[in-house]
């Protein structure tokens, strides 16, 4: 049975000359590294070539895979290029058996969830359309269609990562089609402001996670990018100035001009562009709720909720019921609920 | 053991409870190594609430699934070995006391025979202890009144019910052997509306102590054992569901058909957390 601890995953990570099989020579992203329902996943480098490597952590993930694959070969679909590597990382003490890693290669591009601040409405349109009209020929359903998950290549041709959900038969991705239009007539440029701002393709560029000799910067998201050093996590401008130093220990990127930060002092408040506190940074856990606009803060068991502006709009009370909000996530951050 | 899995609105508890008696001074074989069964059981712990705070991260956000807690017992009574005036402790609560991540080195003989030193960093949550006797009826009994309290707050009703792991030598029963599968009945049958809640005991074995028949895994009609310490430990433990009992065979390619007891020697636990299907949702 293919199934592996995080644990293990990132031991490999750590020394892959020692556990990968064939793997072994990637250079792998740290900070890219985080976890969904069914896999721990990594961004790697390997011979010139990005890639996204899976090590399921669920016993269903690698049957999803072959299904995937499965379907994939059925078809003589290329939209997306997902292959199985047979016990690739090696067994150790986390894990005794040898376990099969996905592999995926990540096209050249920007992830749709950033160009949609950066192309026209009119362009993401049709390349949606296409995508669609694509899916349909080849009748596969995606099953994850998200921003996040459909990169625009530099060729402006759309490919799909995080493909190991799919499956034959068309006509399962229409809810996510439907709220991605709904993005993009919201997000888009209109033409003329297209134009008029001259946005050009190399402005993707701040779309790409950047590793620098002391720091590495994150894809411009509501007009900032995050970056990190080791003092700590800061903020860029679309310029790459610095607007707020690093000196937090963790911090969300920013939606609607709040961020989410932990301080060197492990406490979380909220903070604006100009990196004011908006809430102070004196509570053990703070979340942003990003369409009511809320921040609910609390100590212990008790809870308290922030308006936007940082005004109290519901004093100190006992936790009778966690009621989860939207936080800081994102595109491809599943529903609250999403199981672990 | 659940059919559904674990989410905001239907999180579970994990009660770890270690033995910290003066008998965890002796060496155990883990992982073809010779080391002390009190770090042996420090580093196992450990592994547990490190895999489970990382599942429970979403870019950078620590999700409420878990509640645990993690119980020590030993000559000076049980107390919890983590941080706070309660037992349990919400697993976003775990950032707060995040500890500077420990290499911890082990020898590894790859399956293509090269033996290497493989560092893993895993955050040291707890430190071994051992020393005084073996309060085990106290710890369980602690455990029991926890997992009550628990499972009757009206909002872990829809709740997943607790998985109880407890890490022992074995070597803890001085008192009377029937308050104990009396304290570990009343424990397995405390429920939610999900279910009722599962104990699962590893053994860590001492050197030169080891029998050789003792089945990974036992079924009630295969098990049998001259140690009076494996007998009570067997009755102490969970009667695995059909469903996991399949699973476990898969997974530890066992030959013996289940329904397998939640009992397991020198084994790793990260592979009863995949078992127990923390984090997954196979529907």
């Amino acid at each position: 049975m293919d199934l592996t601890t995080i644990c293990q995953f990132k031991s490999g990570i750590r020394q892959p000359k020692l556990l990968f099989k064939t793997l072994c020579d990637m250079v792998p992203e740290f900070d890219s590294m985080h976890t969904t329902k069914h896999f721990c996943e990594c961004r790697i480098t390997l011979n010139g070539g990005d890639y996204l490597i899976y090590a399921p952590i669920n016993y269903e993930s690698m049957s999803m895979v072959h299904r995937a694959i499965e379907s994939l070969n059925v078809t003589n679909c290329d939209i997306t290029d997902i292959r199985i590597l047979e016990a690739e990382l090696l067994g150790c003490i986390a894990s005794p058996y040898d376990t099969s890693i996905v592999i995926e290669t990540l096209p050249e591009g920007t992830p749709l969830s950033e160009a949609l601040y950066t192309l026209t409405e009119e362009h993401l349109l049709k390349g949606l359309n296409r995508l669609r009209q694509q899916l349909m020929s080849f009748d596969i359903s995606i099953n994850n269609l998200t921003p996040e998950n459909i990169i625009i290549g530099y060729d402006f041709e759309w490919y799909v990562t995080r493909s190991y959900m799919i499956t034959q038969g068309y006509g399962r991705d229409d809810a996510s089609f439907s709220r991605i239009e709904r993005l993009i007539e919201k997000c888009s440029l209109q033409s003329d402001e297209f134009s008029q701002r001259r946005v050009h393709m190399d402005r993707l560029e701040l779309h790409r996670t950047t590793v620098e000799k002391d720091r590495t910067i994150y894809p411009l998201q509501d007009g900032c990018r995050r970056f990190v050093t080791r003092n700590g996590v800061g903020f860029l401008d679309d310029n790459n100035n610095v607007i707020i130093e690093p000196v937090f220990k963790r911090a969300s990127n920013f939606r609607e001009d709040r961020s989410v930060v932990t301080t060197n002092t492990g406490h979380m408040g909220v903070i604006d562009r100009r990196g004011h506190f908006i809430v102070p940074p004196i509570y053990e856990h703070a979340e942003f709720n990003v369409d009511s606009g809320n921040i609910a803060v609390s100590n212990g068991n008790m809870w308290a909720v922030y308006d936007y502006l940082g005004e109290f709009v519901k004093d100190w009370h006992e936790r009778k019921q966690y009621i989860p909000i939207r936080s800081h996530a994102t595109p491809l951050d599943y529903s609250a609920d999403d199981d672990v | 053991m659940y059919k559904t899995g674990v989410t905001l609105s239907r999180r579970t508890a994990i009660v770890i409870i270690v033995d910290c008696s003066t008998s965890m001074k002796k060496y155990t074989m883990f992982n073809g190594m010779r080391i002390v069964k009190a770090e042996a059981a420090e580093f196992i712990t450990n592994m547990i609430i490190d895999e489970l705070y990382e599942r429970a991260i979403r870019f950078d956000v620590t999700r409420y699934y878990y509640d645990i807690a993690i119980i020590g017992f030993s000559g000076d009574g049980t107390y919890s070995k983590l941080p706070g005036i309660h037992d349990f402790v919400p697993i976003y609560n775990f950032t707060d006391f995040e500890p500077q991540p420990k290499t911890y080195n082990f020898d590894q003989t790859l399956n293509d025979g090269r033996c290497i030193k493989v560092p893993f960093v895993i955050r040291p949550w707890i430190k071994a202890e051992a020393h005084g006797t073996s309060p085990l009826f106290e710890a369980m009994v602690r455990t029991k009144d926890l997992i009550e309290r628990w499972c009757a707050d009206k909002q872990n009703s829809y709740s997943l019910p607790p998985i109880i792991f407890n890490i022992t030598d074995g070597d803890c029963f001085d008192d009377d052997a029937w308050s104990l599968i009396d304290v570990a009945n009343d424990i397995m049958t405390t429920s939610t509306t999900r279910g009722k809640s599962l104990l699962i005991n590893i053994v860590l074995r001492t050197i030169g102590e080891e029998d050789d028949n003792l089945p990974l895994f036992p079924t009630d009609a295969d098990f049998y054992s001259t140690k009076r310490s494996h007998m009570i430990l067997l009755r102490m433990s969970s009667i695995l569901s059909p469903d996991v009992s399949e699973q476990i065979k898969k997974v530890f390619r066992l030959n013996h058909d289940g329904p397998y007891r939640g009992l397991a020697y020198d084994t790793s636990i990260i592979r009863l957390l995949h078992l127990v299907s923390i984090g997954t949702d196979p529907s």
